[in-house]
């Protein structure tokens, strides 16, 4: 899907909401998964979204300065019998990008709910 | 570790798409995948459920945006295959000399020993030299591609396995099968830039020539056809020295890259 420079796709967007969602519950951080499932669950959607699509999505987010990441303390994952784990939070420039893209999906919104009001 | 066999082909297709990545960014992708996959099993787990069927969608539908990922780092520059570059490809260096000479002195023999060169007084050495030669070449071919790994692809990894599996076959047969595992290895070498192109082509052109031979169903209690397998094996084993006596120096000049 070819996009403008700078703009962020529908799933990007996903992304950054369940980032800032989880932040505002007390989870400043969240791996892929996490994210995954909150974006399922916020939509009530049967799956996952697929791997390529979430980790490329994640790795465009982080190359553009809207999302850090950080892996985790290997030990912490050893304790735990699981494999090491790479957390992502929002950036300023992220929550900056996000309220844009909902500005302009509400802008976007508007025309088309004003032309099917009843005059 | 998440052991069904969807995970497992994800894992597999981790595995393909990030052969060539630099160590780091490969093993940062294996492992983000690795801990989705372990998650996705609790999850299942926690409630009841079969998780194969998502697993595999979740796989299929992102593999164009795998593809995709994975064509940004076309050609860019991977500063792990100079770094491998230490002492132990001087070993792996010593090790293709030791069998390019063993080999060549073999083969210098049985033209006019024929079989003799594995029988009687002499045969002790003959079998020993064989097997020298078996495990030289095998010990370096497999140790480049294990040192290589994340630049050779499947190709390099297969022809590890052929040769492995060709060198034993050798021992006791032909040839073929080792000379075929061994070129799939060096045309993965040259397409990194490690060897010469010169050395599967000579791989090749002994393959080829080996192959013929045995189609011939060539009778080696002549002469002539001992010097004109001679002839054949020729190009394999000079090329081996030279490419022993290079990787001894250091290493050539790194040129190329493969996706």
């Amino acid at each position: 899907m070819r996009r403008k420079e700078g703009s962020l796709v529908p799933l990007e967007v996903s992304i950054l909401e369940a980032a800032l969602e989880l932040r505002s519950q007390g989870i400043n951080e969240a791996h892929g998964f996490l994210l995954a499932k909150h974006i399922r669950d916020g939509r009530r959607a049967r799956r996952l979204t697929a791997y390529g699509t979430l980790y490329k999505a994640l790795d465009r987010l982080e190359r553009a300065g809207y999302l850090a990441s950080r892996w985790e303390d290997p030990q912490l994952a050893a304790d735990d019998g699981r494999p090491r784990r790479r957390h992502y939070r929002v950036t300023m420039s992220g929550e900056a990008a996000h309220a844009d893209a909902l500005a302009a999906e509400r802008r976007e919104a508007l025309p088309r709910s004003a032309a099917v009001q009843p005059s | 570790m998440t052991g069904s066999p969807a995970a497992g082909l994800v894992r597999a297709w981790v595995d393909l798409y990030t052969r060539g990545l630099p160590a780091d960014l490969r093993a940062a992708r294996r492992d983000e995948v690795a801990d989705d996959l372990w998650c996705e099993q609790e999850e299942a787990t926690e409630r009841g459920r079969s998780v194969g069927v998502d697993m595999a969608l979740r796989l299929l539908f992102g593999m164009p945006a795998d593809i995709g990922w994975r064509l940004t780092f076309r050609g860019t520059p991977r500063p792990g295959l100079e770094r491998s570059l230490t002492m132990n490809t001087r070993t792996l260096g010593a090790l293709a000399i030791l069998g390019g000479l063993a080999w060549t002195i073999l083969i210098v023999l049985f033209v006019p020993l024929s079989h003799g060169v594995w029988e009687g007084s002499i045969g002790v050495w003959g079998v020993i030299g064989t097997l020298v030669g078996a495990f030289a070449f095998s010990a370096s071919t497999i140790g480049l591609a294990w040192r290589f790994q994340d630049h050779i692809g499947p190709l390099g990894a297969i022809g590890a396995g052929v040769t492995l599996v060709g060198a034993l076959v050798a021992l006791g047969g032909p040839v073929i099968l080792f000379l075929i595992g061994l070129t799939m290895v060096t045309v993965a070498l040259a397409r990194i830039g490690v060897t010469s192109w010169l050395v599967p082509v000579a791989h090749l052109a002994t393959t080829i020539g080996a192959v013929g031979l045995w189609l011939w169903q060539a009778n080696m209690d002549l002469v002539s056809t001992r010097v004109l397998y001679a002839g054949v094996l020729a190009p394999f084993l000079l090329a081996w020295i030279a490419m022993g006596a290079s990787l001894f120096r250091g290493l050539p000049q790194v040129t190329a890259t493969s996706g």
